[in-house]
């Protein structure tokens, strides 16, 4: 049962916590960036279609009536929403703020409610300078009054139902997790099916070029995207009665309905008693009978091999980490989706483009082993960092923590010379690229506890139910990303495309050269794009073996005084850091 | 010989002065009881003498290594935080063994020990087997003390040790206190709980507002107490860490009330 006043009590809560989550935002300078660009980009974009189609539109005879796709596309769209606010909230929101107190001041259901409403603000805050824009785009091009009314009305309910049914997906999934032992032991690994499976489908909803695909008008049978109907009431375009009636109940049904069921399983995720599988405890003991170590014996099969002391326990440490919180690696999926569906996109446009698969790998490979221990060094320690510090010296912690990646150097060499033969490199242009992948490791490695330590992510954003569980922070990520993928895809390409190589360095001057020669009219600008020209055009002419030889050995050099720089100062670093 | 020696240790952080010309002079195998209210700068004291922060000024050595040099610092101390410094998804054994790893104690004689104390600490192989994250906070309590001894270190920096823990868990670790000083450690403890710095500590200092306003025996200090029908402990805190002008405010007011009583 709900107590009195529940609503204005969730309408409080959701409030508080959005402005809690606004606060944190703020505080994160790269985040903030990020999350700016995502709304700017695009708002930018519709305002530039807006002030170029707009006045067209104005006054036109439009012809144009509602059909199955724009429907359909309407529904892929919001589906997409479920999934993302789904995933939310099975990562960070399946608890309320601050549990036991919320718990035990209001009911289930204001609790839920307030999520929900939470929730709906920061999608809300997102959306709102698209939003806007497009109702007074619409409003002006259709000269609709209706629209000003319509499309805001309409497209909160829109978004208030995708926020209620990702909330109920999420809430079933972290049910399954905390109640069904099969979920409970496979979390990670159906988590990960889960998601393949979701962007595998929408890809064949997204990429007509594949060979099997599907079309966006197969979606128009859901209700939930006949809203469409509604959005364009008022405007010349031909709208359904019925489907504009179907969409609205159904937005309508699945905000009440979906609260509802919300509120019920939340209930039982909450009060009730989750399954224990955590059946390894005999076997942990038995581990230590033996004369093992437990924690030597915690991160079996594998092991620290060669290194010794404190840098081997560390490193047994760093990978027992990443085994009993496998969360913690989930930002390693980011940009390998990025670079996937960059690479997967260049093999559908045909021609021999399946040999970009190889330094695909190779850039990949080599940044996802060196980024995964590293990053946050920490931040990670949580509240152990004070003890962590009067412990151990810098010299063992930072070598502990670049040991894991390079325990992973064999699966990446293997996997990178698998792809670069697969792709149709001859043996020593693939094991070069496997060889460049390797290097890129132990560079990424040894530069990732500098990183991580000059911006280190300490606040608690919660993933999978733990607040001990700290990724790495978005501009430490950032910062890797760029240090290793730069360089790296420089390297490898001198083996793949070296020519396209020199190109792209013979650039650096020939762009700048040439732009400045735009805005020069004599004097010291017109100069400096000369000679900018002229540095462009001598490294175009260096012979392409003296090229690779060169800017290889620059590359190589490079990698091996910056790792060599970040390690020692990564250790002082740690040695004179003060946590308080 | 002396174990903790600092001369004019001042902390500073912006405006706010922390710890402000602190002069202690701490002889091997004492228990030092270290008193003060909340915000009068014993946690900062602590982070000093363990290397984690850097005085603004003034110097200070424990065991002959300076304060601001931590490679220094680290074979000599162990310290236990207000709070419990454990990684949730751990184990017991595994991070015991992690820190014994870290010191890096030889394997067999660390188990050996590791068992002994957890045993000692009422804690059974079945507990150290599971997860930290299923612990109530007493065995949190107990697994973070056994952190911080196990290496034997020579001088121990305890802040609240006995938080959370049952009275028997908490005469154990009292115990446990005074044997360790018997052997030659250092304690440096830090409590609100005074009975226990009764109870153990040889001396006993207390800060207020970044000063060390007293420093003695217990007895001693309970017989500057000039108040309260039986001198304790606690009326001697009560006095040393009151404002003057709150302390004759209070006074006044006492005296007010005795002539409303007595009218």
């Amino acid at each position: 049962m709900a107590e009195a006043g529940w609503l204005g009590h969730a309408a409080r809560m959701g409030w508080f916590d959005y402005r809690r989550s606004v606060r944190a935002i703020r505080d994160d300078t790269g985040r903030f960036l990020l999350l700016a660009g995502g709304v700017l980009v695009p708002t930018l974009l519709v305002t530039g279609f807006a002030f170029l189609f707009a006045p067209e539109v104005r006054g036109a005879d439009l012809d144009v009536s509602m059909n199955a796709t724009i429907r359909g596309f309407v529904a892929m769209f919001w589906f997409f929403a479920v999934f993302m606010l789904a995933q939310r909230t099975t990562a960070a929101h399946s608890e309320p703020v601050a549990e036991s107190f919320a718990l035990t001041t209001v009911s289930a259901r204001t609790a839920v409610v307030g999520g929900i409403i939470a929730e709906s603000l920061r999608v809300f805050s997102y959306a709102l300078p698209i939003g806007l824009l497009g109702t007074l785009g619409t409003a002006y091009a259709f000269n609709s009054v209706v629209s000003l009314l319509l499309i805001p009305l309409i497209g909160g309910l829109y978004v208030v139902s995708a926020v209620v049914a990702g909330r109920v997906v999420g809430y079933v999934a972290a049910w399954l997790v905390a109640r069904v032992p099969f979920f409970a032991r496979h979390e990670t690994a159906l988590g990960v099916i889960i998601v393949a499976l979701f962007f595998g489908v929408y890809f064949l909803f997204q990429m007509p070029m594949l060979p099997i695909s599907l079309s966006t008008a197969l979606l128009g049978v859901v209700p939930l995207g006949w809203v469409a109907d509604l959005l364009v009431i008022g405007t010349p375009i031909e709208w359904s009665v019925t489907y504009a009636t179907g969409g609205l109940i159904a937005a309508v049904a699945v905000v009440v309905g979906g609260g509802w069921f919300a509120e019920r399983i939340a209930t039982s995720l909450w009060f009730d008693e989750p399954v224990d599988v955590s059946t390894d405890s005999d076997e942990r003991k038995s581990v230590r009978a033996e004369g093992r170590g437990a924690l030597a014996g915690a991160i079996s099969p594998l092991g620290v091999p060669v290194v010794t002391g404190p840098t081997r326990t560390v490193a047994e440490w760093a990978l027992l980490r990443a085994r009993r919180e496998p969360q913690r690696l989930n930002f390693l999926l980011i940009p390998v989706f990025g670079i996937g569906s960059a690479v997967v996109n260049l093999v559908l446009q045909g021609d021999g483009s399946v040999a970009v698969v190889g330094p695909a790998v190779a850039v990949a490979g080599g940044w996802i082993a060196s980024a995964a221990f590293g990053l946050n060094p920490l931040g990670d320690e949580g509240s152990v960092l004070p003890i962590t510090l009067t412990t151990v010296s810098g010299r063992a912690f930072v070598r502990g923590l670049i040991t894991p990646s390079l325990l992973f150097l064999p699966v990446v060499a293997t996997v990178t010379l698998g792809a670069a033969i697969g792709g149709g490199y001859a043996w020593l242009p693939a094991v070069g690229v496997a060889l460049a992948s390797c290097f890129l490791s132990i560079v990424g490695a040894v530069v990732a506890p500098l990183i991580g330590m000059r911006f280190p992510r300490f606040s608690a954003i919660r993933i999978g139910n733990s607040d001990e569980v700290r990724p790495p922070g978005l501009l430490a990520g950032i910062l890797h990303v760029l240090l290793v993928w730069v360089p790296g895809v420089a390297l490898v390409g001198l083996i793949a495309a070296p020519q396209l190589v020199q190109l792209a360095v013979s650039g650096a001057g020939y762009v700048p050269g040439f732009a400045i020669s735009l805005v020069a009219s004599g004097g010291g600008l017109a100069d400096l794009a000369e000679l900018l020209s002229d540095g462009g055009a001598a490294i175009q002419a260096i012979p392409l073996a003296t090229f690779r030889l060169g800017f290889g050995g620059l590359l190589i050099g490079g990698g091996v005084l910056v790792a060599w720089s970040a390690y020692r100062r990564a250790v002082h670093q740690f040695d004179a850091y003060e946590p308080y | 010989m002396t174990a903790i020696e600092t001369t004019a240790l001042t902390k500073r952080y912006g405006d706010t002065l922390a710890v402000d010309d602190l002069a202690l002079s701490i002889s091997e195998g004492v228990v030092y009881g270290f008193l003060g209210p909340n915000g009068a700068g014993k946690t900062t004291t602590m982070r000093m003498l363990t290397g984690l922060v850097r005085p603004t000024s003034g110097s200070g050595t424990v065991v002959g290594a300076d304060i601001t040099d931590r490679d220094g610092l680290r074979p000599h101390i162990g310290y236990l935080p207000e709070e419990p410094p454990l990684y949730d998804h751990a184990t017991a054994y595994e991070q015991l063994e992690y820190a014994a790893g870290l010191r890096d104690l030889p394997s067999a004689p660390a188990r050996e020990r590791i068992d002994s104390l957890l045993d000692r600490l009422g804690l059974s192989s079945d507990d150290a087997a599971t997860r930290i994250e299923d612990y109530s906070k007493g065995m949190r309590q107990k697994v973070a003390f056994v952190q911080a001894v196990l290496h034997e270190p020579d001088v121990i920096f305890l802040d609240e040790p006995t938080s959370g823990l049952d009275p028997r868990a908490a005469r154990t670790l009292r115990e446990l206190v005074v044997e360790l000083a018997t052997e030659g450690t250092t304690v440096f403890l830090s409590t609100h709980i005074l009975p226990v710095v009764e109870e153990v500590a040889d001396t006993v200092g207390i800060l207020y507002d970044g000063e060390l306003v007293a420093e003695g025996t217990p007895t001693d200090l309970q017989q500057r107490a000039e108040t309260g029908e039986t001198r304790s402990l606690e009326d001697a805190f009560l006095e040393l860490t009151t404002d003057t002008d709150e302390q004759s405010t209070n006074s006044t007011d006492s005296a007010i009330g005795e002539e409303k009583t007595d009218g």
